[in-house]
Parts: C-alpha cells; structure tokens; sequence
C-alpha cells in the first residue's frame, strides 16, 4: 500500500498538478462560501473548465472543489448563521452564538483544524478501505454489481427521501432518461424520435448543470435571494481575539477524532453523505459533554465535531465511487460523470487498470488537505468578503457560465436546450420535494443496472433465482429487505411513541420536524440553504439542533 | 416586490403542484406507451429492450397517479380546512417571487434561442443586460461593465484557455 502510495505522490508531484490542486480546493472554498451552490453544482458547473486536462489532473481538481467545498461552507455559517452548503448547517448550531460573542476567529481556525484533521484520517483510512474494498469487489458478478446498485438507490430514497414516493419517482426519471439512445444488448434505438444527436443518449453533463447549477439558481431567484442583503462582521487574522485559546484545542481533540471516524463511516454508505454524519456528529458530542447545556450558546465541541465528520464523509464517500463505481450523493455523482467523461470506469478494476490514477487521486488528498488548511487559515477573511458578492449579481453570471459550459460538452444546441429542460425540471422537483440527486444518480447507474441485470439474465438462463442461491447477492438482498424495513420499523416506533405519550399525557407539537426529514432537505445537491439573514435561519436551526 | 398576497400564494402552490404532477403523468404516460412498442424479450428469450422501459413507466405512471391524487386531495382539505399540506408550508410562509422567475426562463430561452445566430459574446451580453437590469435595478454602471466584462471573459475562458469551440456569430472571431 505505502508503494502505490508513493506511486500516486510521484504521479501528482509537478508543477502543473499542484497549481491544479491549489485551484480546485480555492474554487472549492469559492463554491462552498456562495449560499445557493452546493457541491453537486460546484462540481456541475466547473466539470467543463477541465475539458483541456489530463484525466488525473482534471479528477484531481473536481475532487478539491469537492472537498474544499466543505471547508468553505462553514464560514457563512459560522458568521452569518448561513450555511454555504447544506452539509455545514451543523456548524451554525455553536458556530453563530460563538459569532455573536465575539469569538468569530477561534469558531473558524477551529472549524479549519478539525477540517483538516478529519481530511487527514480520511486520507489515512481510504488508503486503507480503498484496496480491501475493491478486493471484496473484485469477487462480485454480475447479480451482486445489479444488487449493489439497487442497494445504493434504496439507500438513498430511504435515508434522504423526504417523501420516499417522490425519492423512487425521481430515480425513476433518472432510470427513464438512461433508456434514451441505442440499447446495447439488441441495437435498437429507444426514445430517440429520429435524432442523430440523441443515438448516443442524453449526456450526463449537461442534465447534471442543468439539475444542481441552473434548478438551483433558478429556486434561490423563486425564494427571493436577489433581495437579500447579508451583514457580515469584519474579522482579521492579525487581531489576538481570532486565535483559539489552548483550552479551545483541548477541549476540540476528542469531538475531533470521534468526528472524524463516525463521518468517514457514515461517508462510506452511499445515500447517507456529510450533513447526515455532521449532525449525528453533533448529537453524538451533545450527548458525550459533561455539560450538554453549553451547546447551542456557543461551546467550541459542538463546531468541532460535525466539521470533522462532514469532512471525513466527503472523503468516505470516495471509497464506494472508487472502489465499486457508485456514487453516493449527488456530488459523487457528478465525480463519476467526469470519470466516465475521460474513459475511466471507477470500479473493482480501477485500482489494478489505472493504478496512477486511483493512487494518484488518494496522494491529493493528503496534499490538498495542507493545502487546504494553510489557505483557509490565512484567506478567511478574503472568502467571507467573496461571499458578500450579492445574489442579484452572482445568479446572471452562473447562468452564463452553466450554458456556455454544457455547449462546449459536444459543441450542440442540443445540449444546451437539454440543460434547460433540466434547469426547469430541477426548480420544480426542489419546490416539491422531489430528489434531483437520486435522478442524477440513476442517470448515471441506469445503463450499468440494465447491463449487469441482462447479463444476470443470460448466465441463469432467465431465472431470478440466481439471486438467492448465491451467497454474496442474498446477503446483499438481505441488507436491502433491512435497508426496506427501516423505515416501516422506523413509523411503527413512532406511533408506539405517540401512543405512549398520548397515555402519559405528553403533548407534542405536530409541527416538530424530525431529524430525517430536515437532513433530507439539507442534503447535498438536493436542497441547499437560501441565502437569507442570519436571523430568518435563527429560528429553524435551533428547531434542528434541538430535535 | 412580493409578487402575491399569502392567500394567493397558499391557492397557488396547490395548484402549481397539480399541473406539475399533471404534465409529468402525461410526459410517463407518452414513455410507457413507446416503451410498450417495444419487445418485451428477443426472439431467443433474453431481456428484450423494451423490458426496462416498461417497467420504468408502469411504476411511474402509478407513482404519479398517486402523487397527484395526494396534491388534489390536500387542495380540498386546504379549501376545506385551512390546513396546507406540508411542502406548501415554506411555499406560503415568506413572500415568492414567480415574477423574476418567469424573467430569468424568459431570458435564459431567449439565450440559448440566440446563441448560435448572435454568437456567445453577444447573446451572453444580452442576457446578462436583461437580467441585470431586472435583479440589480439602479446600478446602470455595475450592470454595464458586467454585461461587457462577463462575455468577454468567459469566451476567452473557453475558446483561448481551454480551446473549447463557442459559437462566433455575428463577431467574425
């Protein structure tokens, strides 16, 4: 491991990949600072910038837009109590009363520490879980490859749905755009009305900016985000109140490294993603403090872990795009589109067909981490004033940049027409509730599934039964039955709840939000934040934090 | 502005919510039907390609069947009752704005509708000055310099830096 380690360090070590690095985690931090975009679209709208590049080096910069994208996204939630991406809402639960007490810089160096800490064991353990993960895979056929793809939609309707029905539907158009194009197993062509430009299918990139870049733009505009003016506190970091006292770091190490850990796991599961692993961070050090009363009136544990855990999933969420080619979140989706775009198929092979790649891309993560950390450290401030560039301005010139972008995919109209349809779509599916991250994913999962259920098909000669009788696909068939009772053993409890409060005599407000439907909401890609006063979020993030 | 009243917008979003479904049903409707045109399995017995479609559109159709019957469903409460369905909450509770949603649509058709005849600088320029001067009223300078700036910019991000091809238009370059 510490040779293909080295390997990939050797592959990124040059001029040209390191500026490439520094640009991607700075337009990362960029993305993640703008309240509206979040890092599907970030990774969306920047996917034809790299057009020109070598695959590692364009793999390498899409990767740091995504995970600077996190480190950003704290710094509009510590200071204006607005998160920059949905994955950093936890951070406003400490982060803003630590603001208001005038303890802006520690709640951000801390935020940057635990960032990179959290970057850093991530780093540490995919190098780990990568190969043994891709091992395990390597002994998947064809029914285990279908399975674990359904496994992974499942997974995301049921963990992130916000209506579950919605979730399938959405997935479903996903699955549906898929079938456009020729069909691979007989040639016919399928849903093409006769267009040349449609035989190939309906690209990825554009549907992709058209869903997260102009469905988001497009939804901020409908909320009102243009008439919005933000109020930030000035902070510099040569004044002596922005550093973090020694206490600050002692009492940050733990809610750190259990951060850090329960993030990269929760990251590993597809569907899950970093805001569900910021805030179950959150609940996790609420409920390991000696004084649980402090959080939420700014105690520095409460910023600390769920910046850690956010971190370490972005990372985890590497380990199943890597190793098995399935996205987990909206943005990994995006990732693997820019994969497939340069001919690379993530997946069981990846690390022993591209091991420079594979190896490469892990390598830059541990140098875009110090990279990461020296910038954020010391462009806090120059990132919160990019932040202060209006909406009104912002969303005209990100249209520009999404049309002009998807025309320079294949140099068509088409595509730039598909994107728009897309835009559309995309602002409908957030004003209803459906998931434009399960659409993208089954996008791009459609053709395998189809492919790998055809050849499930040919090898059992039509029977169905292969999926019981061989031992890998029934323990993935009995993670996905689990996968499905939890949400019906999930209501059941609830209703034993209610029954028991309602003999008790507890009154509950039937307004309550639960925890699941707000992380869904929040969830990468699929619903970010408005860029709204900090007061106008004051009132919901303590109704989250305190569920 | 606030374009609507809170009365309007909570009669609105019930009934943007129908026509959503609506017109989705019908889109999965047309799906289905295409997809049943085509063979279900191949003449050796192996999944044909019509053998995804058809099930892609018969879930959709009665997913969609029933998300529309729930948003009629709550219409009738909500007219009833007063009681909105929960994702309409957000819908009513702080002011929309439709008005500059339609104009940015507007725009952005009327962008992609030109850009290959005016070219990318000149297109961009015009959506650029039409929505500016709709989102960031007043600012006469701002806006200009950003309708100039941003095309000019963005094609030499393209065309020169990353030799991706932009159409010229009605600029011979």
């Amino acid at each position: 491991m510490f040779e293909d380690l080295i390997m990939g360090l050797t592959e990124i070590l040059t001029v040209y990949n390191i500026l490439i690095l520094t640009s991607g985690v700075a337009l990362g931090m960029v993305v993640g600072v703008m309240p509206g975009l979040g890092p599907a679209a970030g990774i969306a709208i920047l996917l034809p910038l790299t057009f020109g590049m070598e695959p590692t080096s364009a793999i390498i910069m899409l990767a740091a837009v995504y995970y600077g994208s996190m480190y950003g996204g704290s710094i509009t939630s510590i200071l204006i109590n607005t998160p920059g991406e949905a994955a950093t809402v936890a951070a406003t639960f400490d982060g803003y009363p630590m603001t208001k007490q005038g303890r802006a810089g520690p709640a951000l160096v801390i935020s940057a520490v635990a960032s990179f800490v959290a970057g850093s064991i991530g780093a540490i353990l995919i190098s780990f879980f990568a190969p043994a993960t891709a091992a395990v895979a390597r002994t998947f056929g064809p029914p285990e490859l279908f399975l674990v793809v359904m496994a992974g939609l499942l997974m995301l309707v049921v963990i992130i749905g916000k209506n579950r029905m919605l979730g399938v539907l959405s997935a479903l158009i996903g699955f549906g755009l898929a079938t456009v194009g020729i069909d691979v197993g007989v040639g016919t062509q399928r849903f093409t009305f006769g267009s040349s430009e449609l035989i190939n299918g309906i690209d990825f990139v554009p549907v992709a900016i058209g869903l997260f870049g102009i469905g988001e733009i497009l939804h901020a505009i409908w909320r009102g985000d243009q008439k919005k003016t933000l109020q930030y506190k000035k902070i510099s970091f040569r004044s002596k109140d922005f550093w973090p006292t020694r206490k600050d770091y002692k009492d940050t190490a733990a809610p750190m490294a259990r951060g850090s850990f329960l993030g990269f796991a929760v990251g590993i599961a597809p569907g899950a993603g970093a805001t569900v692993a910021s805030l179950m961070s959150y609940n996790v050090e609420k409920m390991a403090s000696k004084r649980p009363d402090k959080f939420g009136k700014g105690a520095v544990e409460g910023v600390a872990g769920p910046e850690a855990a956010n971190n370490a999933a972005s990372v985890g969420a590497m380990v199943p795009l890597i190793t098995i080619g399935i996205p987990g979140s909206g943005a990994t989706a995006v990732l693997l589109a820019g994969f497939l775009m340069w001919g690379l198929q993530p997946g069981p092979l990846l690390m022993e067909q591209n091991p420079e790649f594979a190896w490469g891309l892990i390598a830059s993560m541990y140098l875009g981490n110090v990279m990461l950390f020296v910038v954020n450290i010391f462009m806090i401030p120059t990132f919160a004033s990019i932040a202060r560039v209006p909406f009104r301005i912002l969303a005209p010139v990100v249209v520009v940049l999404c049309t002009l972008g998807s025309y320079t995919v294949h140099g068509s109209i088409m595509d730039v027409g598909i994107m728009l349809v897309c835009g559309l779509l995309g602002f409908f599916m957030r004003r209803f509730g459906m998931s434009p991250a399960a659409l993208v994913i089954a996008l791009v999962l459609g053709p395998l599934a189809e492919e790998t259920l055809r050849q499930t098909m040919i090898i059992s000669n039509g029977d169905f039964s292969i999926f019981i009788e061989r031992s890998t696909s029934l323990i993935i068939l009995v993670m996905i039955v689990a996968l499905l009772a939890i949400p019906v053993i999930g209501r059941i409890a609830r209703s034993r709840l209610k029954n028991r409060d309602k003999i008790a005599g507890i009154h509950r407000n039937p307004q309550e939000s639960d925890f699941e439907n707000e992380a869904t909401e929040l969830h990468e890609g699929a619903g970010v934040r408005p860029a709204s006063t900090a007061d106008d979020n004051a009132e919901r993030n303590a109704e989250l934090r305190d569920n | 502005m606030p374009d609507r009243p809170e009365g309007d917008r909570r009669k609105g979003a019930t009934w943007t919510r129908i026509a959503f479904f609506s017109i989705l049903l019908l889109i999965v409707c047309g799906y289905t039907i295409l997809a049943f045109d085509l063979q279900w399995s191949t003449n050796s017995g192996r999944m044909g390609p019509g053998f995804f479609p058809r099930i892609i559109g018969s879930i959709g159709i009665m997913i969609c069947v029933g998300a529309l019957f729930t948003s009629i469903r709550q219409k009738k409460a909500s007219e009833v009752a007063g009681v909105l369905p929960a994702d309409d909450n957000e819908e009513v509770a702080s002011p929309k704005y439709p008005g500059a949603t339609a104009l940015a649509v507007a725009s952005s058709l009327i962008f992609v509708g030109t850009l290959t005849t005016l070219g990318a600088i000149v297109a961009s320029a015009v959506f650029l000055f039409i929505l500016l001067t709709y989102l960031n009223r007043n600012k006469w300078v701002m806006n200009i310099l950003i309708t100039i700036l941003v095309p000019v910019a963005m094609y030499s991000l393209f065309s020169v830096g990353l030799n991706a091809e932009l159409p010229s238009g009605i600029i011979p370059w």
